[in-house]
């Protein structure tokens, strides 16, 4: 990719999408649970229902900082598991 | 409209009973057949020489042999141009390798075909509906998945209903179109649990050993999960001990089982032969 591309999509995540406070940080958690359970298929936990995850996939709303989120600090993956049970 | 599935071993005669039931009940109304196989004979059967997925084999009868490959590239790269739009293009870029790899996984085949029967099956204007299908644990995948997304698309609602309330309190009233697609979606997964779990199963076996085997496995895992119609025990001669077996543990099961005996032809029963005429009687009983 080009540089000058990279850096217009860099700040396209970073200050595309403002939101506030703790209020911010549910949101966007709430928006990359969702993606998180698909990675999870990729890196092998088996999930049956990746490939309607997917579906998903166009209607989220996703910056860099997820990756950098859930590869550096790994924070959402406990939220992910308090938030598994009950479902399938 | 009545849905019916045709199951059992590989060459056992599913495709020739799929195909002549579907001229009988062609004959009453509207009528589908479609391939669940990825190997698909119906146009092969009836010498159709059209290249297209759908097409027609007689004024009311049409045929569908969804090409579950290329529809899975589709609905993948459908998946890739949306998703371009809303991630920032360096993440994009990370979730590429995953639907390359999404788009050739053949666990998917299934579920690309499930969407295609569910299109017709909920759009509803056949009358019948026949489906040639490539084993039985693909039947009960279909018969299971309405449920299994009711659950999902319920869940995914609760989720995003309360992300929508969160973002208005931040950034005001907005359209949200994931709610709207899991609200069609969960709509679609209702109706075709509906129609789906009235499907009447057709089970085709032959009085070899492996195919009864599989027959007995087949009817146990079926039990309580699906209506079967009528066993067809074709290439059949004379008494048979291993078809007694059969019908004994399908009427165990199921309660009374129409049972439908086709003996071997010397040659194949294609359509507008004497062979295929014979052929196609035995099942009149099933329409
Ligand atoms: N009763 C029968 N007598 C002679 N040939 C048959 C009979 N039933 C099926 N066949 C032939 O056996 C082959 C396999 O049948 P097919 O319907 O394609 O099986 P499947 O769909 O289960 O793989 C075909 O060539 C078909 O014409
Ligand atoms: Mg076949």
């Amino acid at each position: 990719m080009e540089i000058k591309e990279w850096i217009k999509g860099f700040f396209k995540g970073t200050f595309g999408d403002i939101l506030f406070g703790d209020l911010e940080r549910e949101t966007k958690e709430r928006e990359e649970i969702l993606l998180t359970l698909l990675l999870l298929h990729f890196a092998g936990l088996e999930n049956p229902l990746y490939f309607y995850l997917l579906e998903v996939l166009p209607y989220l709303k996703i910056d860099e900082n997820f990756m950098r989120r859930i590869i550096a600090k790994e924070e959402l993956l406990p939220v992910l598991f308090s938030r598994y049970e009950g479902w399938a | 409209m009545r849905i019916y599935a045709v199951g059992g071993k590989g060459g056992v005669g599913k495709t020739t009973v799929a195909c002549f039931l579907s001229l009988l009940l062609a004959k009453k109304g509207k009528t589908l057949i479609i391939s669940t196989d990825l190997a698909h004979s119906i146009k092969d059967f009836f010498s159709i020489k059209e290249s297209s997925q759908e097409f027609r084999i007689s004024e009311s009868f049409i045929g569908y042999e969804p090409d579950a490959r290329e529809g899975l590239r589709k609905y993948i790269s459908g998946i890739e141009e949306k998703t371009r739009r809303n991630f920032s293009p360096i993440v994009f870029e990370d979730f590429k390798p995953f639907l390359n790899f999404s788009s050739k996984d053949p666990s998917n085949y299934d579920l690309i075909l499930y969407e295609k029967l569910k299109e017709k099956v909920i759009k509803g204007d056949y009358q019948f509906i026949v489906v040639d299908t490539a084993a039985t644990g693909q039947v009960l995948k279909f018969l299971s998945l309405p449920q299994r997304l009711l659950i999902w698309y319920g869940l995914l609602l609760k989720w995003r209903k309360k992300y929508v309330a969160l973002r208005e309190k931040i950034k005001g009233k907005q359209e949200d179109e994931l709610l709207s697609m899991a609200e069609k979606k969960k709509k679609e997964a209702e109706e075709a649990k509906k129609k789906l779990g009235e499907m009447e199963f057709i089970w085709v076996f032959e009085p070899g050993t492996l195919s009864i085997k599989e027959s007995l496995r087949a009817m146990e895992e079926m039990k309580g999960r699906v209506k079967l119609r009528a066993l067809v025990a074709n290439r059949f001669s004379g008494e048979n001990r291993l078809v007694e077996t059969v019908v004994k543990r399908g009427r165990n099961l199921f309660g009374e089982v129409n049972l439908i005996k086709i003996p071997s032809f010397e040659e194949e029963p294609f359509p507008g032969t004497t062979q295929g005429e014979q052929f196609k009687d035995y099942l009149k009983n099933l329409t």
